[in-house]
C-alpha cells in the first residue's frame, strides 16, 4: 500500500475561513429562498441552525462528544457496547442554541460592539404598554431583539407590538432562568414545571416565542402543546385551538376514506 | 384564541406529535386538512405508528405516508427492525426527489442492507446516520458537497471507499465510524473535521485533520491480532502531530500499546522526545481520557509526554484495566512533571 505523506503538521489555521463560512451561510440562505423548485427555505430546522453555529470559528457551540461506557467490568469486552446515539430516544439532534449564560454573554459582547454603544439594560414594551426592564444578555435570548440591537435601532426601549403584557412577563421569566444556567437536569426539570404552570397561556407563549425567535422556548412550547393534544379527541383539539369546524359532512367523509388506513 | 397559525408553527407542532396523531389532525378543519402532508420532517419510530401496523404492515404504513406526502422532506428518521432491501430502495428514491437533508436509518441488528445508489446523488444531504449497511459508492460518485455529519455504525466499506468519501465531502465536521469492517488502513483527510470517533478493528490510522477538536479512538481486538508491519509507529506520530487544535482526546483499548508492540532500536522512553520534539501537538488539549490503562511502559510514557507538553490541560482520566498494583501506578504518576498548573490526574 502506497502511503501518501502530506505535510499536515502545524495546521496553520487561517482566520480567513471566517469570511468563507459566512459567505457559505449566506449562499445557502439565498439558494433556499430563490430555489426554482419553490421549496420552503429551511430556516426553522434545528439542524441548519446547528450547522451554521458550528461553522462560526469564534462560536462556542458545544460539540457532540462521544461517550464511552465507563462501568463495564472488562474494558476489553466490547461485545455489548453500542454507541449511545443508536438508542432511538437519543436521535434528536443536540440543539446547540441552548448555550450557557457565559457563552451567550461572550457571544453577545463582541457582536454588539459595532457602531452604536449598546445599552446594558433594555426596556421591552408590550402591546398594551407594560414595560419590562431586563439586562442585555436576557433580551438577547430573542434573535429578533438581538438583531435589532446589533443594527443599532435600539437606544433603550424595544417596542413589541405583537406581544401582550402577561405573555411577555412569562417569556422574560423563562429567559432569566435560562441565563442563570445550571445543570441540564435542573433546567429540564424547571422547563417541565414552567410548562405545567403556564398551561393556560401555552399557545400565546408559543406564538410570542416564534415572533421573538427564541428557539429553546419555542421548541419547548411546541412539544408541550403536542403532548397536550396528543390524546385529545378531535372536538377537544378544536376547542383548544379555537378552530371552527368548516368542513362539510361530505368533506369529512372523504377525509375519513382517504385516511382510513391510519385507523384500521 | 388562536384562529390561524403560521405554517412554521403548524409544522413544528405536527412534527412534535406522534405520526398517527399528526395524520388525525386532518379532521380538524380545512386549514389543517392537508397540513400534515407538508410536514418537512418524517419520523418513523416504532412506537409512533398505530398498533395495528407492526412488522410487515409497517412497510405499508411508510409507503402510504410517503405517497400522500407532498412537498420537501427535510428530515427522515426510521427506527425499526422490520424493513427489507426493496422497501429501502423505494423510500430512498422518494427521498432523493424531495430534497432530503437529514437521514437517519436504524434498522436493527439482524439484517444488512446495501445502501442504494440513489442516496449518493442526494446533494442536499447534511447529516447522515446509518447502521447495518454496506456502503459502496458508485463510480460516478462526486461526494456530498454539503455533508457535515456522517455516522456509520456496523458498516462494511473499503479503505479506498472511505478515503474517497471523506475527501470528497469538503464540509465534513463530524465523523463517527463504529464497528466497521472491510477497512483496516484508515486514511482520513478532511480539512474541516472537528469531531472524530473511531471504534473498531484497524491496523493503521492516517489523519489529515488540522482542525480536529475532539478525537475518540478505540481499538478493538486483542494483542497479537494485529499485523504490525513497522509502518504503524510512524503513522501514530503523524496522527498525533496532525491534530494541533485538539482539545479533547479519548483513547479506548490498547491503541497506544499497539504502536510499541514491536519495539525497534529506539527505547520507548526516548520515543516521544525524539519524534515530537519540534512540534507541539497538544497546545490546546484540555481533557484526556485513557480507558483500559494497564501498567505498561508505553502507557506511562504517553501520559508523561502529554502531561509535560500540554499547557492547557485540565483533566486526565485514566481508567485502569484491573491492574493489581495500584499504589505503584499512582506513585509513578505523581512523579511526572506537569506543564499545566491546573491539571488533575484521576485514576479510577
Amino acid at each position: 500500500m502506497r502511503w501518501r505523506h502530506r505535510a499536515c503538521g502545524g495546521g496553520g489555521g487561517s482566520s480567513t475561513d471566517a469570511g468563507a463560512d459566512q459567505c457559505w451561510a449566506l449562499g445557502m440562505l439565498l439558494r433556499a429562498l430563490f430555489d426554482s423548485k419553490r421549496r420552503k427555505a429551511p430556516m426553522v430546522s434545528a439542524s441548519i441552525r446547528e450547522t451554521v453555529a458550528v461553522r462560526r470559528p469564534d462560536s462556542e457551540a458545544k460539540y457532540e462528544v462521544p461517550v464511552w461506557p465507563s462501568s463495564s467490568p472488562n474494558h476489553r469486552d466490547f461485545a455489548n457496547w453500542r454507541p449511545i446515539w443508536t438508542d432511538p430516544s437519543r436521535l434528536e439532534l443536540k440543539n446547540s442554541s441552548t448555550m450557557s449564560s457565559e457563552e451567550s454573554a461572550i457571544e453577545a459582547a463582541p457582536e454588539t460592539s459595532k457602531k452604536v454603544e449598546p445599552p446594558k439594560v433594555v426596556v421591552l414594551q408590550s402591546y398594551d404598554g407594560e414595560e419590562f426592564e431586563v439586562d442585555l444578555v436576557v433580551a438577547s435570548q430573542s434573535e429578533t431583539i438581538k438583531n435589532m440591537i446589533e443594527d443599532g435601532c435600539v437606544e433603550r426601549s424595544v417596542p413589541l407590538p405583537n406581544v401582550e403584557g402577561p405573555v411577555l412577563s412569562k417569556v422574560v421569566r423563562y429567559w432569566k432562568r435560562r441565563v442563570e444556567g445550571g445543570k441540564e437536569e435542573e433546567l429540564k426539570q424547571w422547563d417541565k414545571e414552567f410548562v405545567e404552570a403556564e398551561k393556560q397561556q401555552l399557545l400565546e407563549i408559543m406564538v410570542a416565542a416564534h415572533y421573538l425567535n427564541s428557539q429553546p422556548l419555542f421548541d419547548l412550547c411546541c412539544q408541550a402543546v403536542a403532548d397536550t393534544i396528543s390524546n385529545m379527541t378531535v372536538e377537544d383539539v378544536r376547542e383548544y385551538f379555537g378552530i371552527e369546524n368548516d368542513l362539510t359532512p361530505e368533506e369529512e367523509r372523504r377525509i375519513r376514506d382517504v385516511n382510513r388506513w391510519v385507523f384500521d | 384564541m388562536i384562529s390561524s397559525l403560521p405554517k412554521d408553527i403548524l409544522d413544528k407542532i405536527l412534527i412534535s406529535l406522534p405520526l398517527k396523531d399528526a395524520i388525525r389532525t386532518s379532521f380538524l378543519s380545512r386549514t389543517w386538512r392537508h397540513a400534515w402532508a407538508s410536514m418537512p420532517e418524517l419520523l418513523f419510530i416504532d412506537d409512533s405508528i398505530p398498533s395495528t401496523y407492526l412488522n410487515a404492515n409497517f412497510l405499508l404504513f411508510v409507503d402510504r405516508v410517503l405517497l400522500l406526502h407532498k412537498g420537501p422532506i427535510l428530515k427522515f428518521h426510521l427506527v425499526s427492525s422490520c424493513c427489507c432491501q426493496v422497501a429501502i430502495d423505494r423510500w430512498m428514491l422518494v427521498l432523493s426527489r424531495n430534497g432530503i437533508q437529514e437521514l437517519v436509518l436504524d434498522l436493527g441488528h439482524d439484517e444488512w442492507y446495501k445502501v442504494p445508489s440513489t442516496l449518493f446523488f442526494c446533494q442536499e444531504l447534511i447529516n447522515v446516520e446509518l447502521s447495518n449497511c454496506i456502503f459502496e459508492p458508485p463510480q460516478m460518485f462526486k461526494g456530498f458537497s454539503l455533508l457535515s455529519t456522517l455516522k456509520l455504525s456496523r458498516t462494511t466499506l473499503t479503505d479506498n471507499g472511505l478515503e474517497n468519501l471523506v475527501s470528497s465531502c469538503p464540509l465534513l465536521e463530524n465523523l463517527w465510524l463504529t464497528d466497521f469492517n472491510g477497512c483496516t488502513h484508515l486514511k482520513i483527510h478532511a480539512p474541516k473535521l472537528k469531531v472524530l470517533m473511531i471504534f473498531g478493528f484497524f491496523e493503521d490510522l492516517h489523519l489529515g485533520t488540522p482542525k480536529l477538536v475532539v478525537a475518540s479512538i478505540g481499538l478493538d481486538g486483542k494483542a497479537g491480532q494485529h499485523d504490525v508491519a513497522g509502518g504503524t509507529k510512524s503513522n501514530l506520530i503523524q496522527a498525533f502531530g496532525s491534530i494541533p487544535a485538539i482539545e479533547e482526546l479519548q483513547i479506548f483499548g490498547y491503541f497506544i500499546e499497539l504502536a510499541f508492540e514491536e519495539t525497534p532500536m529506539v527505547p520507548v522512553g526516548k520515543f516521544w522526545q525524539l519524534n515530537m520534539d519540534k512540534r507541539f501537538p497538544f497546545k490546546h488539549l484540555q481533557n484526556v481520557c485513557l480507558s483500559s490503562f494497564s501498567d505498561l511502559e508505553a502507557n506511562f510514557e504517553f501520559v508523561k509526554f502529554v502531561l509535560s507538553t500540554a499547557p492547557m490541560l485540565k483533566k486526565m482520566t485514566l481508567r485502569s484495566d484491573g491492574c493489581p498494583d495500584e499504589s505503584k501506578v499512582l506513585r509513578k504518576l505523581l512523579q511526572f512533571p506537569r506543564a499545566s498548573k491546573q491539571a488533575e490526574v484521576i485514576y479510577i
